[in-house]
């Protein structure tokens, strides 16, 4: 198969935006995404030291109560062993915590949506339901979502999920960086109660300098790598460890922002209004395609 | 009148200044830049050990210490009765004070919170807040076994009024240690390879505390065998290390290293001469005085015993003389190359041991 790169990528994607053209009255005003996307210099960010964090688990607890989900008593959360399941997070628990074997000492990690500077569920959503704000958070608008799931498709870290419980209701859910509570000044509540401050909270900038003096000073202790620091063009959340990320199931991923161009077709493809159900294959088959090049490019 | 205040003051601070100057610091030792100033005092990292000047025993560190000072937002927990002084006297197996009183400059022992912000929400971010502070010290070690970094641990639950919880609340102690008697070293370096180490001779003989070798082990050696620390991670006992201090490691190897396992020491089987009463109790260098060598020592007496001393305190041999026999000299009951014990200038043969000069004391 014809290798097709982004910019063969982005030609298909016009042309299919040509075709489109001529049901372009059809279109409801309100729906033309224009997704709100700030990339402010101050923007935080949470550096994860996953060589600290002891998996107690109290951050999914503090996620839930906070974001008034069924979390059950903190001591629900002293059984150790799920943390040597392979868990995601999910509509009942936005960030979870899992166990690696790795050196002598099982590293845990703990994932959520890691809040792309350049986020792919932001470009993939058709009606601009997403948008990061400028502290840093990618957040979604719940009256916008209207359950098409291609942030999920989209996202390089299969973060966004669906209630499947709740069809009628469409709704996508994940970790919102505790906006709300940001927008108050108070720190995200998994930053807030972890006991060994596993989680450090600030400026992403400052978070970089702290990250770099770590793997400076104690070079036995970490890689050198700030996993988010460059990945997909940079994330918000950004995360340390002992051995190398792809053995703690973080995915192999470039530098650029993935999702650059399925921005240009998907939103171009909605403002044309081309009815659905073919096209979804269609954009669904080059998004994929895209998908495996990109991964090809990597290696 | 101003003038004159801030002239005060400079003149204080300099004066001030010189008496630490009288301190031998290096000031690059916490400063990055050349002239650190107050407003700019460009300091490094915190330098850890290198800067500790306090040291203190165990005995005189407190007891008990509340940590209550971390308050959050939900508090699960409730605060932590920290057994300080247990604490203090385990760690002189693992490297003492220092593990945990990172960094002391001269002056008091410095708490936690002194560096350590009590603010998770702060500006300077390269150092754990204190809570964080707190728990990474604990789990320092604590995280190296098994079962005992659940929060239970330490903490009781807040709202919870079970037994099991109240029950923690009892005072650890660390069970007793059992010492091993005998270790079988293999070493793979020399042609000889076991090395059989009489553990509890040593200790016994030589009147040594476990910290004495053992001062840089990680709890994890005992409590977790197959977990390294990736912290602190003690480092390998080096075994000749140890032993140099008595015995002589770099030319005479055959002492240790034996191509079968060596029996214990025997005093007698070896030298012909038994270590029995008051003997049995001396350390080695009462007698073999001369530093490092064992050997060279004659079985007479007259070795060490070859001067009456006029002021010898017969109650060290297990023995207090009676008031007339203490008025005695040496000689009169005393042979001196073998130091037997003759009655007969003054009583009958064979009247010792049946009867006694005076009285048995421990
Ligand atoms: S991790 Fe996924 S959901 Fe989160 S911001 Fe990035 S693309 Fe969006
Ligand atoms: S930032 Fe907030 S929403 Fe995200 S994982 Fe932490 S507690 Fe949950
Ligand atoms: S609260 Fe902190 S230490 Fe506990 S599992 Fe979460 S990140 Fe790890």
């Amino acid at each position: 198969m014809k290798k097709q790169n982004r910019r063969d990528f982005l030609k298909s994607s016009i042309s299919i935006a040509g075709a489109a053209t001529a049901t372009n009255l059809l279109l409801p005003k309100n729906t033309k995404a224009s997704p709100e996307n700030i990339l402010s210099n101050d923007r935080f960010g949470v550096l994860v030291d996953t060589t600290v964090c002891i998996g107690c688990r109290k951050c999914e607890w503090a996620c839930k109560t906070a974001h008034n989900l069924p979390a059950g008593d903190a001591s629900d959360y002293d059984d150790k062993k799920v943390l040597s399941k392979r868990r995601r997070p999910s509509p009942g628990g936005y960030t979870v915590v899992n166990q690696y074997q790795t050196n002598q000492i099982p590293t845990n990690v703990k994932f959520q949506c890691m809040h792309c500077d350049h986020p792919a569920c932001v470009s993939a959503c058709i009606v601009g339901a997403f948008s990061k704000t400028e502290y840093g958070a990618v957040v979604w608008d719940e009256t916008k979502c209207i359950g098409c799931r291609y942030c999920m498709v989209a996202c390089p870290f299969q973060i966004p999920t669906f209630d499947f419980d709740k069809a009628i209701e469409p709704n996508i859910s994940k970790c919102d960086f505790c906006i709300d509570r940001l927008k108050v000044g108070k720190i995200p509540a998994c930053v807030e109660i972890c006991p060994v401050e596993t989680l450090t909270f600030g400026p992403r900038k400052d978070l970089i300098e702290v990250a770099r003096k770590k793997i400076k000073n104690f070079p036995d202790r970490y890689i050198n790598r700030i996993f988010g620091e460059a990945e997909v063009g940079g994330t918000s959340w950004l995360y340390l460890a002992s051995s190398q990320f792809e053995k703690l199931d973080f995915p192999k991923l470039g530098k650029n922002p993935a999702p650059g161009v399925s921005e240009t077709i998907q939103h171009g493809i909605f403002a044309y209004f081309i009815p659905p159900i073919a096209l979804y294959a269609l954009l669904g088959g080059i998004m994929w395609v895209n998908k495996k090049s990109e991964n090809e490019d990597e290696e | 009148m101003k003038k004159l205040l801030i002239l005060l003051l400079i003149s204080v601070s300099i004066y001030a200044q010189h008496q630490q100057n009288s301190i031998k610091y290096n000031c690059n030792l916490c400063h990055e830049c050349e002239n650190p100033t107050k407003l700019n005092p460009c300091l490094k990292s915190c330098p850890r050990d290198e800067v500790i000047t306090v040291y203190h025993s165990a005995e005189k560190a407190p007891d008990i210490i509340k940590i209550d000072l971390v308050k959050s937002e939900k508090d699960i927990y409730q605060a932590v009765n920290f057994t300080h002084k247990l604490h203090a006297e385990m760690s002189n197996m693992a490297g003492g004070c220092v593990i945990c009183h990172h960094y002391n400059p001269v002056g008091k022992v410095v708490a936690c919170r002194e560096c350590h912000e009590n603010q998770r929400k702060r500006e300077v971010l390269d150092k754990p807040d204190l809570k964080g502070a707190y728990h990474r010290q604990c789990l320092m070690c604590h995280k190296t076994w098994k079962k005992q970094d659940d929060c239970n641990f330490c903490h009781l639950q807040n709202n919870v009024k079970s037994s099991a919880a109240k029950q923690k609340n009892k005072k650890n102690v660390h069970p007793k240690i059992e010492t091993p008697k005998k270790i079988l070293f293999k070493s793979n370096g020399y042609k000889n390879t076991l090395v059989t180490f009489y553990h509890n001779d040593h200790t016994q003989t030589f009147g040594l505390e476990c910290k004495s070798c053992h001062n840089s082990d990680a709890c994890a050696k005992c409590h977790n065998q197959n977990v390294v620390q990736v912290k602190n991670s003690s480092k390998k006992m080096d075994k000749h290390q140890v032993c140099s201090s008595c015995h002589d490691v770099k030319t005479n190897c055959q002492e240790c290293h034996k191509s079968k396992e060596a029996k214990r020491f025997n005093h007698f089987a070896k030298t012909g001469f038994e270590l029995k009463n008051y003997h049995s109790k001396l350390e080695c260098s009462k007698c073999h005085r001369n530093g490092k060598s064992y050997s060279g020592l004659k079985k007479e007496c007259s070795n060490c015993h070859s001067a009456w001393q006029p002021d010898f305190k017969h109650k060290k041999v297990g023995l207090v003389l009676s008031e007339e026999h203490s008025e005695l000299a040496c000689e009169d009951c005393h042979n001196l190359k073998t130091m037997k014990v003759d009655c007969s200038n003054c009583h009958e043969e064979n009247f010792y041991p049946k009867h006694l000069p005076g009285k048995k004391v421990k």
